[in-house]
């Protein structure tokens, strides 16, 4: 290419200047930032995915909640609101409406729910992060090993996954937050321990792909040892597709931990997490306002569909063919 | 294929000594006895459980378990103190009453089933006067299940629910789900693929996207609330959660329960149908001049269908397992329901009669989709080595 830029530019010597400075900037890109490129690439894809963007800025919205919630709370979440000098009863003090002075209204025990929502936002996110971590650091060895070296090992995490997916994933988390009691390590564990095959059939069936490829072949015979093609060759080939599985992993373990709240298994009894107030407000919202219900619901809701754009947003900037066709 | 089938029957016996291992030894560690809620001196307590068998060695307690499971005695519900079997619970006192254990009558069933199909294939192909093996290699399997489906789901629907077990009940809510799933998500994907880029299009997608980002359980309540202030601002009488639900009352948890699925397979339709769509031989059925709708279906449809095949089955197995959170909203006594029930109250019986029960349709329902794929993908031979 260069010397046919050369040819055809040797007429005129500002002309070849100009070729070569336009042939050494692409030598030097192809050379220094290649890797960094094709992800540069993916993060402009992204930022002109709209909808991706909208769910980017309001996980990080939740995400600076739930780290900033003692300054955002306005009130303890468990500090109660009875005014002992009033008229009206304990009882009916409870389950206020929504006022100035309690954005989202009060709950059974008179506690403001906006408080509690703000705290319980740091359980269901760090329950997303935590679980998806633990899922990789379970998930991605075991389907490495089995992938790469196959033989009995693999045969043996085949057999495994195929107990963990025929049994229901929820119902295993319960079982295991029934013997090892309740508290969010535990609730992380569980939910980790019922959803890693996902990852591991994941890794495996990419890898699987991957060893028959001609560059894979090509560092074995330059002599590259098993971990430096691992590591130098197939863990960055195989990290988009592990990436857009971690950030739809991320929404459902937040639903899961959301539903084992709801059914009172999940954290300590008082322990604000979205579940639990959802499961106060089944029990409350028929006589009361029914905000206590709504509230905790709709933030689930938008907290798992701004995982979900930022999701599809991730799978659609990591591999461009998907949107090919869009023109 | 014949020998296909026996090979991942043959898998399945792992898969269930795992599972019943898993469980039965996981659900005898969560500390506490079944019987404390009774408040039973200590020594009484103790007969109780000796009544029971609960204080011999675990694994002489797994085997006897396994070995009655096989006749057909899932064990007594010691919820209720004995007063049921975990089978009645589960599947009702009415059916066939011939006396024998549910699993072999189901397993009689399937293979009468079975050999019907084979026969009608049988005189087909000489009717037809091709070749008997091919034929039926071809037309069993979709032919078996679909008569399966249907057989199912008439016997389900017109099962007695007063006297119906926690089962039937699951599966009029998974399969109303399931079709509901099917009819809005794949036609919905199929015209969003077909006028890509346009509002409709955007519609379907965004809505799929909004559908899929709200987890059944809450959508659930956010209906209850619906209903809640509908009778209040006009005095219309919707039960919340009816006693004893008939299959009208199950109408709407169906819908709540498919909503998701339906979203995840639109979206996949729509992605599936428009990889199939750019591929030479759509070009080529229309250089023939065939109108595009028959191209749509004919071509696309069968060919973007394998994808969605392989989710189709997590899904159904998905929903008549995933009705544990709609069974738990709406109070509808399906083994979901059970499920969750027995782990809070050490319903030791319970909890294995429920996860086995889940974990057998899981894998039958997964066999089912892979001999689907051969009808749908004739590429694909269950010959040794090449599908396993």
């Amino acid at each position: 290419m260069a010397r046919s830029t050369k040819e055809r530019a040797g007429e005129s010597p500002e002309l070849v200047a100009q070729a070569n400075a336009e042939t050494t900037r692409t030598l030097q890109a192809l050379s220094s930032g290649q890797t960094t490129s094709l992800w540069r690439d993916a993060w402009k894809r992204l930022q002109r995915n709209k909808l991706a963007m909208l769910g980017l800025i309001a996980i990080t919205l939740l995400i600076l909640v739930a780290l900033f919630a003692p300054w955002l709370a306005r009130y303890e979440p468990d500090q109660q609101f009875y005014d002992s000098k009033s008229s009206v009863s304990y009882a009916d003090q409870n389950y206020q409406a929504p006022s100035a002075e309690h954005w989202m209204g009060t709950d059974g025990q008179n506690r403001d729910v906006w408080a509690r929502l703000v705290f319980g936002s740091r359980i269901s996110l760090s329950v997303g992060f935590v679980v998806q971590l633990i899922v990789i650091l379970i998930g991605l060895p075991l389907g490495l090993i089995a992938g790469y070296y196959g033989g009995w090992f693999d045969t043996l995490i085949m057999r495994a996954t195929d107990i963990f997916r025929a049994f229901p994933y929820l119902l295993l988390a319960l079982l295991l937050l029934s013997i090892f009691g309740t508290s969010i390590i535990w609730v992380y564990v569980a939910i980790a321990i019922s959803t890693w095959p996902v990852m591991t059939r994941l890794v495996r069936g990419q890898i699987l792909g991957l060893k028959q490829k001609e560059f894979i072949e090509a560092a074995h015979a330059t002599g590259s040892g098993d971990v430096r093609v691992i590591w130098k060759h197939i863990l960055p080939n195989i990290l988009s597709p592990i990436i857009v599985a971690v950030s739809y992993g991320i929404p459902e373990a937040i639903i899961t931990e959301a539903f084992l709240g709801y059914i009172g298994v999940s954290g300590d009894p008082s322990a604000p997490s979205w579940g639990r107030l959802i499961a106060e407000g089944r029990d409350a919202f028929q006589s009361h306002p029914p905000t206590i219900l709504l509230f905790p619901c709709l933030l689930v809701v938008i907290t798992v569909m701004s995982l979900n754009f930022l999701g599809d947003g991730l799978r659609d900037a990591l591999d461009p063919k998907m949107t090919a066709g869009k023109k | 294929m014949g020998r296909y089938i026996i090979n991942r029957l043959i898998q399945v016996i792992p898969v269930f000594i795992g599972i019943t291992l898993i469980t039965f030894f996981l659900a005898h560690s969560i500390p506490g006895s079944p019987f404390t809620s009774d408040r039973l001196p200590e020594n009484v307590r103790k007969q109780i459980e000796s009544a029971y068998g609960l204080d011999q060695p675990l694994w002489q307690q797994y085997i006897t378990y396994i070995v009655n499971f096989f006749r057909g005695d899932w064990g007594p519900s010691l919820e209720r103190r004995g007063s049921q079997t975990v089978t009645e619970i589960l599947f009702g006192y009415g059916g066939v009453q011939s006396g024998l254990p549910y699993w072999v009558q189901l397993f009689l069933l399937m293979l009468g089933t079975g050999v019907v199909i084979l026969v009608i294939t049988w005189f087909v192909a000489r009717a037809r006067q091709v070749d008997w093996l091919q034929l039926a290699q071809r037309w069993f399997v979709p032919a078996a299940i679909a008569v399966l489906g249907l057989f199912v789901t008439i016997s389900v629907f017109t099962a007695d629910t007063s006297k119906a077990g926690g089962f039937v009940f699951s599966l009029q809510l998974g399969i109303m789900a399931f079709v509901f799933m099917m009819a809005i998500g794949i036609p919905l994907g199929i015209v969003a693929a077909l006028k890509q880029n346009t509002w409709i299009d955007y519609t379907v997608t965004t809505v799929a996207l909004i559908a899929f980002s709200i987890p059944s359980f809450v959508l659930g309540l956010l209906a209850l609330i619906v209903i809640v202030l509908l009778n209040v601002w006009f005095g219309t009488g919707f039960a919340i959660a009816p006693s004893s639900p008939t299959a009208i009352d199950l109408v709407l948890p169906a819908l709540i329960l498919g909503a998701r699925d339906a979203a995840i397979i639109a979206r996949l339709t729509r992605s599936s149908m428009l990889e199939v769509i750019r591929q030479d031989y759509m070009r080529t059925a229309q250089a023939k001049g065939l109108n595009n709708r028959s191209i749509a279906i004919q071509h696309g449809l069968k060919n973007a269908f394998i994808p969605i095949l392989t989710v189709l089955g997590d899904r159904l197995s998905g929903l008549l397992t995933g009705s544990v959170t709609i069974e738990r909203v709406f109070n509808i006594p399906g083994i979901g329901f059970y499920f969750v029930n027995s782990i809070l109250v050490l319903d030791y019986p319970m909890i294995l009669g429920t996860t086995v029960l889940y974990a057998m349709l899981v894998v039958f329902i997964n066999l089912l989709t892979d001999l689907l794929y051969g009808y749908f993908d004739p590429r694909i031979s269950y010959t040794e080595g090449s599908a396993a």
